[in-house]
């Protein structure tokens, strides 16, 4: 092809209805993307189905971010490369103010697009979120109800005693004395 | 919204926390329970991540001459103590090893007798089994091990130790394959070195580098190796052995070191960390920082240990070497940071972060080992 200076573009939508145009080589970030293109579905709207608006703007942040840390990364002086600590510290900042319910769907949005480093950024997240917490601040956390009965819950902390000690938010709930 | 997660993505989240962590989030609610029991009891998914690449190792604590109930584990990633019951065995556990996040223990059967039983021990679950005896009857044989790291097995040497009646030294290594579940002599020993491991082997041997390592102290320090490829023995003076008030072997990425109190001149002492290189020359590469030195000798807890290093004693495993004495008093750990750097870390004891637990100051053993909740694969496996 001759337009090889062109770059190609390819049109997501998100499950809300947005569309978002981005250069092929974003959206290939995502496995599922790259899969579909190469099987030469692109040329219509790709619909997102499971990831919102505001989600798909930030898995697009990220896929560009990719993008420009590896097109130059053939050439030996690529001002772009990072080092492991640089990397580490980046995806710290990209998920900086993330909050729970953004979590979630970044990982939902990752996982099914097939975005490994994404999903690996959302699941030390989450897990830098769990580490060291106590059930019930897990719980407000990340907006989940206890569905146990008070004695399934005594029972199960009860398997793991150790890991309960001095847990300031436990009363036991049973009802029988 | 958390139950749009896929049920394998919140499994995949679970590989990645601590024990202490895991065991908490199965009271989340009963999706959380049922994603983290799936993975505690299938033991990891196959493209998670080994523990020991994930975390670093706890310290665990055990009663070594008392019977006890429980024992103490150290998660150094939040600092934190966890007090784990131990109500199952009717006699104290001495650790000899931990083997992923198991630990070969000798109980000390005192009133049986004093013939070597081993037990490995899943300190998180409290489930254990029973090693067969070894073919030839031992009393206080010296005892290592050698782990596979690269599968789940892992072998155990016996090397010397009494005949039952206690009239002769038993002059042969005998070792237990965990693959195959049995003892099988592997060499002969000169007699004279069956009687220096029994009487002088000071703890549990130390693998690394294909060899099995002992301290002895008779006179001296003195380092006993068996290579186990080849049924050799290797012995290696211990460095500055003659100013050596202790000397104890852990094993640090990969390499065997010796941790060693040394007098010096004027009544002074320092403790120093050498590492055995290729040639089995000792090379000096840590001594504990003066300041933080004296402030640990001066921590001690237990009357008479007070300002002295020979007192303090020593557990490591690759990626960190803890020195303790009680469970009263605080810990130095030496430990790596990152690749290639290793810092020093000041532990409060067990007993001090606990204003309100009664202190002790009873011996204990420390031992390094990778925790997990996932049950044993003794315990997995359908025959036992």
């Amino acid at each position: 092809m001759s337009e090889s200076t062109e770059k190609k573009m390819v049109r997501l939508r998100s499950s809300d209805g947005e569309v978002f145009e981005v250069e092929e080589s974003v959206a290939k970030v995502a496995k599922t993307l790259q899969d579909m293109l190469e099987e030469d579905c692109a040329d219509a709207v790709i619909p997102i189905t499971c990831v919102r608006a505001p989600i798909l703007t930030k898995v697009i942040d990220y896929c560009k971010d990719q993008v420009m840390i590896s097109s130059s990364s053939s050439t030996t002086n690529n001002p772009n490369e990072r080092t492991e600590q640089e990397r580490k510290a980046w995806g710290q900042k990209f998920m900086e103010g993330v909050d729970s319910s953004t979590l979630c769907e970044l990982l939902v949005a990752s996982n099914f697009l097939n975005i490994e480093g994404l999903l690996n950024l959302g699941v030390d997240k989450m897990v830098s979120m769990i580490q060291g917490k106590y059930p019930q601040e897990i719980r407000d956390m990340f907006n989940v109800v206890n569905d146990f009965t008070p004695e399934e819950e005594e029972e199960i902390r009860n398997q793991n005693a150790w890991a309960f000690e001095r847990d300031p938010y436990y009363k036991k709930r049973s009802s029988s004395k | 919204m958390w139950d749009l997660l896929p049920f394998d993505l919140l499994n995949h989240v679970f590989s990645f926390l601590p024990p202490d962590s895991l065991a908490r989030a199965t009271s989340v609610c009963r999706q959380w329970h049922g994603g983290a029991d799936a993975f505690i009891n299938s033991g990891p998914l196959p493209s998670s991540p080994a523990p020991a690449a994930l975390h670093p190792p706890w310290f665990l604590a055990m009663h070594t001459r008392d019977r006890a109930t429980r024992c103490y584990g150290y998660n150094p990633v939040l600092g934190r103590w966890h007090t784990l019951p131990l109500d199952i065995f009717p006699h104290p556990l001495r650790p000899v090893a931990s083997v992923g996040g198991l630990i070969l223990c000798r109980p000390l059967l005192l009133a049986h007798s004093l013939l070597l039983r081993l037990t490995l021990f899943h300190p998180l679950t409290k489930r254990y089994s029973w090693l067969p005896d070894p073919i030839v009857p031992r009393a206080n044989p010296a005892v290592g091990v050698a782990v596979d790291r690269d599968s789940d097995s892992f072998r155990v040497y016996v090397a010397g130790g009494m005949s039952v009646e206690g009239s002769r030294y038993e002059a042969t290594v005998e070792a237990y394959d965990s693959g195959r579940g049995g003892w099988g002599l592997v060499a002969d020993m000169p007699r004279e070195l069956a009687v220096r491991l029994t009487v002088w082997a000071q703890s549990e041997g130390v693998y690394a580098g294909g060899v099995l390592y002992w301290v002895t102290s008779a006179r001296v320090y003195s380092v006993m190796g068996f290579e186990v490829g080849t049924g050799r023995w290797v012995e290696v003076k211990a460095p500055e052995a003659e100013r050596l008030a202790s000397a104890a072997l852990v094993r640090r990425s990969g390499r065997l070191a010796l941790v060693g109190a040394v007098t010096r001149g004027g009544g002074c002492s320092s403790c120093c960390i050498w590492e055995l290189g290729e040639r089995f020359e000792w090379v000096l590469v840590e001594e504990v920082p003066p300041e933080l030195g004296r402030r640990f000798l001066e921590s001690a807890a237990a009357p008479g240990t007070h300002g002295r290093w020979d007192c303090a004693k020593c557990a490591g495993i690759d990626e960190a070497i803890y020195l303790y004495r009680d469970l009263c008093s605080p810990m130095l750990v030496w430990r790596r940071e990152k690749e290639t750097k290793w810092e020093w870390i000041w532990v409060e004891g067990f007993a001090k972060s606990k204003a309100n637990e009664a202190t002790t100051t009873s011996p204990i053993k420390g031992v390094l080992l990778h925790p997990s909740l996932s049950p044993p694969s003794f315990y997995r496996s359908p025959n036992k």
